[in-house]
């Protein structure tokens, strides 16, 4: 989509679908949502959305970088630990590695 | 025109490299196919044997014959990791473990082309422990005086290096190709000798191994994942390890007539061993267990001509073949729990006829045949256990003195010397540790420590034990003392059985037999014994190397040693009747089982004279037990047992064992062409970009 062929209005409603959605368990949607509207919510100059757009952006963001800690303290924490915790790890592991234990 | 001939051009090319063509990998590599790995194997606590990475080992070859190529390898060696290329007579624990401590080590090739080269006074090997089956016997169990536990007062292997029974993370694989043995030491002599004790440069002679196992850590936690259904891919990693022991009783015996107490005389052997490597070139255990097995089977042939009459007034005598006895007693383990509970042989089933259970009181005596094959000036040993024997007196003192009495040719049977000495790892002392007082003696070559050097190895094989490769009809010495053995035997337990008889000095034992069992089992299974005891087709599918005596993993066939071991008990042992059959028609099959009957079984066999069409009909009584450790009884598994053998054995995928040797050139020689390559992509990148950007002026239409 290009955004240089939509209404003010209309992005400011993108934007808060894609703010809406990242509840959902989509952080990812947060993190996108901010890199697209980024220049237009802070760097073109004033419009009227803007200061709305804005606010769903930086609550975006700090929602990803939330995420992002939450995720990477839990990946972190599984791979050390996986080997260790033993019946536990096996039971809420997708995959089993072979070989090791 | 133009462009017609140039698609010509261009077809025929392709037609003529096709024809000529040279797959670049044959160009690199040179496959060696003939060899065997070391896998991989658990128990409650432990990993043991050896795994490759998932992508395998390389390393650059370097050949050891002797102990200074081993030194030159640590002291020196730049080329780290190697993989080592060992001869036999260095491939020895210390040796082993300075290798993989150094950690310039990734991988180890033995050479195994000729056995009987290296068997000599000199050189000992046996990777079992120097205490065989420690923990799972009857004098390391509880309550048990501990003088004699853990091998206290006899230290019955002391070749053992206990190498099985290590854990290794570098693939060991044992070659047996002479061609291939050849090419790898020409490869190493061209590119890799050092000389005047300095390394050579790249390009060297390099190896890759591949024996990637799947299992990791121990038996509860694979045998967990292997059950475990909540994953998004179902895999087994391991396996309980396990067969069938074969059975039989002289005269066939109905629950509906219970056993008295101690009315059963029970003759046992065992019938596996194992070696550190996996399949080819197996354990055949010549000295350990199949001249036991082979003694046993020849006093059930001579026993088993008696008359009908003559067997029904006897004593009862149960011939037992134990399976899986190397890995802690898992056959005998399993025996005596089903006698304990009951479901020995069967679990009671109301609507079957099913053979008189059997429990240990029901069990008169119990004598066990075990290593057999290094008898020295005819001396057998008698070992009875001296901490039950206090209360077995008179039943043990019986039995020694019917086996002492009824010596034969050059055979002498002995208690050893030293008084108040343990019975040697054996099955019996699963019988011992029922808390139920049987009464026994084991039987052995031995006399304290084990005469085999080998025990438990790749080098346990005919050569040792003086069998001859090629196919003879002139009987061998070791034959010939078998049979003395077996008749021997026999006739104590005719005389146990029928204390008035006076006609003993008939049973023989058939020598010709022996000697052809001994081939057969332990040369090459395709002989005219083995053919007899199968149907037509069956008989092209024999092995023409023997089978592999290592107990497998448990699954619902028997294994084929097992399955011989059977046959031909009930060859020797069962009613024939002369039958029509065909082969290729399974539903006019006459000759098999019915699903009501638990007593008698039944197969067919061409029989010595084959015959299109004919052949015989064996009804016997020879049973199948199951020889899977208690530990892994479905609904009651217990993985971290101390009490029942817990071994498993991983699993692997069909292609994980590969090897292939190439040529390697040095480091900076690979990161040269590496960086060569990415220097190709970025040009190509820029170029294409500088094209898409003047695209208008170069692609224009004038």
């Amino acid at each position: 989509m290009n955004l240089e062929r939509v209404s003010d209005t209309d992005k400011l409603e993108l934007c808060r679908k894609y703010y809406v959605g990242g509840f959902f368990f989509l952080p990812f949607l947060w993190f996108i949502n901010f890199i697209w509207f980024f220049r237009e919510a802070f760097i073109r100059p004033p419009f009227d959305e803007q200061k709305q757009m804005k606010k769903y952006l930086i609550k975006s963001c700090i929602g990803s970088v939330l995420w992002t800690a939450a995720l990477v303290t839990w990946i972190t924490l599984f791979q050390l630990n996986r080997a260790g915790w033993g019946p536990t790890a096996d039971a809420i592991s997708f995959i089993i590695p072979k070989g090791i234990p | 025109m133009f462009g017609f001939t140039l698609q010509c051009i261009f077809v025929l090319g392709q037609i003529f490299l096709f024809v000529s063509a040279r797959k670049t990998r044959d160009m690199i590599y040179t496959d060696v196919t003939g060899f065997s790995a070391c896998v991989r194997r658990f128990n409650a606590t432990h990993q043991i044997g050896c795994s490759s990475d998932f992508h395998g080992n390389t390393g650059v070859i370097h050949y050891m014959a002797s102990v200074s190529d081993v030194q030159w390898l640590l002291d020196v060696g730049p080329h780290k990791p190697y993989i080592a290329l060992m001869e036999p007579q260095v491939f020895l624990l210390p040796t082993v473990n300075k290798l993989t401590k150094s950690g310039k080590v990734s991988g180890i090739m033995v050479i195994n082309i000729n056995s009987s080269q290296v068997i000599d006074e000199d050189f000992y090997f046996s990777p079992d422990l120097k205490c065989p089956n420690d923990n799972f016997g009857f004098y390391s169990s509880d309550n048990i005086s501990s003088e004699y536990a853990h091998c206290g007062s006899v230290e019955w292997n002391p070749a053992g290096n206990g190498m099985n029974f290590m854990d290794f993370d570098i693939p060991i694989i044992s070659l047996y190709n002479e061609t291939e043995v050849q090419y790898l030491i020409k490869c190493y002599k061209d590119h890799n000798e050092p000389v005047n004790n300095r390394a050579q440069s790249y390009p060297l002679c390099a190896a890759e191994l591949h024996s990637f196992m799947f299992g990791a850590k121990d038996t509860p936690t694979c045998m967990r994942r292997t059950q475990q259904t909540t994953n998004l891919e179902v895999s087994v990693f391991c396996d309980p390890i396990g067969d069938f022991n074969v059975w039989m009783t002289l005269k066939p015996t109905n629950k509906d007539n219970p056993l008295q107490e101690q009315s059963l005389i029970v003759a046992a052997a065992q019938i596996d061993s194992f070696s550190l490597f996996y399949n080819v070139q197996p354990g055949r255990g010549a000295e350990h267990a199949a001249s036991s097995y082979i003694t046993l089977l020849a006093v059930a042939q001579a026993l088993g001509a008696l008359n009908t009459n003559i067997k029904q007034n006897m004593t009862d005598i149960m011939f037992a073949f134990f399976q899986g006895e190397s890995y802690d007693y898992i056959g005998s383990s399993r025996m005596v729990y089903d006698m304990l509970n009951g479901s020995f042989p069967y679990i009671p089933d109301a609507s079957k006829t099913q053979p008189a259970f059997v429990t240990l009181k029901d069990i008169r005596y119990f004598l066990e045949l075990n290593q057999l094959a290094l008898v020295k000036n005819g001396n057998v040993y008698a070992h009875i256990d001296p901490i039950t024997y206090p209360q077995t007196k008179t039943q043990t003192d019986e039995l020694l003195d019917n086996l002492q009495m009824a010596t034969f040719g050059n055979i002498t049977i002995k208690r050893p010397d030293i008084l108040n000495q343990p019975v040697p790892p054996a099955s019996f002392q699963q019988f011992l540790r029922s808390k139920v007082k049987v009464p026994g003696i084991v039987l052995t070559d031995h006399q304290t420590e084990y005469q085999n050097n080998y025990y438990n190895s790749r080098f346990d094989s005919p050569e040792l034990i003086n069998i001859e490769e090629d196919y003879t009809s002139q009987v061998s010495p070791l034959a010939v003392e078998l049979s003395e053995i077996a008749t021997t035997v026999a006739r104590a337990l005719y005389k146990l059985a029928r204390p008035h008889a006076t006609d003993e000095e008939s049973i023989r034992a058939n020598v010709s037999t022996i000697h052809e069992m001994l081939y057969c089992f332990l040369v090459k299974a395709n002989c005219p014994l083995f053919r007899s005891v199968v149907s037509k087709t069956e008989s092209e599918r024999l092995s023409n190397v023997s089978y592999d005596a290592y107990v497998g993993v448990f699954g619902t066939d028997q294994g084929s040693l097992g399955n011989f071991v059977y046959r031909l008990l009930g060859y020797f042992t069962g009613n024939l009747t002369w039958t029509e059959h065909n082969d290729s028609d399974e539903t006019k099959d006459q000759c098999k089982d019915s699903d009501s009957d638990q007593i008698s079984h039944y197969f067919f066999m061409q029989g010595p004279n084959p015959e299109d069409g004919y052949g015989y009909c064996v009804k016997s009584n020879v049973n199948l037990a199951k020889a899977q450790s208690p530990a892994f009884i479905d609904g009651q598994e217990d993985w971290t047992s101390t009490q029942y053998s817990t071994w498993t054995e991983s699993q692997w995928s069909s292609t994980a064992f590969s090897a292939r040797v190439y040529l390697k050139p040095s480091p900076e020689q690979e990161s040269v062409i590496f960086c060569l390559g990415m220097v190709v992509v970025l040009m190509s990148l820029l170029v294409s970009y500088f094209f898409n950007a003047r695209a208008n002026i170069l692609f224009s239409s004038i």
